[in-house]
């Protein structure tokens, strides 16, 4: 059962995860965390997860499906101290603590596409997307968003995002249970999380580079109206992806919807 | 370009019919487009409109004298006027905002932040196209604030 006792029973960081808020179903993680977190003195650390999303979404609004039952949905809650120019770098931290959740719990060989991507055989499985409210360059909230499909099966997906998705089901053959998984995935952003708060972004991005499939591809990033492709060389301190095109010009990249090409293997996903 | 430039611009611009004006300098580009103010249609409104105009002419000379505020961007990122590529823009040139409004969001890394107005007033310019990137610190509105 996917309660809030079992949950608050598998885990209890010092930071991520001192006070767990369940739901059996919220509009989104997020809008739910981030209006938990503006009533609060001090949100730093809360988790918001529901058994299901009546408007899950992703990056610039699109739909982020969201059954009962099968998945994990939920939103780490954190406030950290000076460090809002690098904030991404939290939303590059849940991908790491996700995919290694991941391996550990499962076995799969489970990647990040740059940004924060969780594909497993070049499909997407999971996608963070953080939201911070600021003003005037001064930290108030960051929620980060996660949405994993665990146990999810094929005729859960609508047509057009079927051959895109997957679930860690789906890839192994057998279901994972969701508590363990979110117990582990919970341990390893309280582990991240601190590495940021000491100010050892190299090590993060380490990390990161160590999970990842898009550094040293051919890569094409769509962003509003502009494509650029390129081969994916590097990501610098911000987490940016630095792409070399083939006049040997270097552009560095913030935001945009990657497609990887490699060896025939096209992987998409937002 | 020092953002005192950019507020002389925006303050001689309105002394002319000009609708909208590039420049670039030292690698910096401005592109100012201006707008009339957004009025309900229909010939209700028009009648509205003419009527308030004579009491309204004081009022836009104070405004003219005031200090334009300007809204920066606090990280790296892309600039984006809407929520969605289908949704409709936060705001408008000549739109008018309250304190701790939507105004855009810059996103870098799939982190989406949100920049809310610091003070209510009218949107004089905005100084970012759609889908570009932003520097830190970088102006993005300015802001007529409300008396």
């Amino acid at each position: 059962m996917f309660t809030k006792d079992v949950i608050k029973d598998v885990y209890k960081g010092e930071i991520i995860g001192k006070e767990i808020i369940f739901f059996e179903s919220v509009s989104s993680t997020n809008d739910k965390a981030i209006e938990i977190g503006r009533q609060r003195e001090n949100p730093e650390g809360i988790i918001v997860i529901a058994d299901t999303q009546t408007h899950g979404r992703g990056r610039l609004g699109r739909i982020w499906i969201s059954p009962p039952g099968v998945n994990l949905y939920f939103t780490a809650l954190l406030r950290p101290p000076a460090l809002q120019k690098e904030a991404s770098l939290f939303s590059i931290a849940a991908a790491v603590s996700i995919a290694s959740a991941i391996r550990e719990c499962t076995g799969l060989n489970a990647m990040i596409k740059w940004p924060n991507d969780i594909l497993i055989n070049g499909r997407k499985a999971g996608g963070i997307l953080t939201e911070m409210k600021a003003d005037k360059g001064r930290t108030r909230l960051l929620a980060v968003g996660i949405g994993l499909n665990v146990n999810l099966s094929p005729e859960m997906l609508t047509e057009n995002i079927r051959p895109l998705a997957t679930s860690l089901k789906m890839e192994n053959g057998k279901s994972v249970d969701r508590v363990e998984l979110l117990g582990k995935i919970l341990d390893n952003m309280e582990k991240t999380y601190k590495i940021l708060l000491n100010g050892n972004k190299r090590a993060l991005i380490n990390k990161w580079l160590g999970l990842n499939c898009t550094i040293g591809n051919l890569v094409t990033v769509r962003n509003h109206n502009r494509i650029i492709s390129g081969i994916a060389d590097s990501i610098n301190d911000r987490g940016e992806l630095i792409i070399r095109l083939s006049s040997g010009k270097v552009i560095t990249v913030s935001a945009g919807d990657v497609t990887i090409l490699k060896n025939n293997l096209t992987v998409k996903g937002a | 370009m020092e953002f005192d430039e950019i507020r002389e611009i925006v303050e001689l611009l309105k002394e002319t019919d000009i609708s909208e004006f590039h420049v670039e300098k030292e690698g910096m580009k401005l592109k100012i487009k201006r707008e009339k103010f957004s009025s309900p249609s229909g010939t209700a409104a028009t009648a509205a409109t003419s009527a308030a105009d004579e009491v309204k002419k004081p009022t836009e000379e104070a405004a003219e004298e005031k200090k334009l505020a300007t809204i920066t961007s606090p990280i790296v990122g892309i600039f984006h006027r809407a929520p969605s590529p289908e949704a409709a823009p936060f705001i408008e040139v000549g739109g008018s905002i309250k304190k701790g409004q939507v105004l855009c969001i810059v996103e870098a890394m799939k982190l989406m932040n949100e920049i809310e107005s610091d003070t209510a007033g009218i949107v004089s310019s905005i100084l970012i196209e759609n889908g570009q990137p932003v520097e830190y610190g970088e102006p993005l509105f300015l802001i007529e604030p409300a008396t």
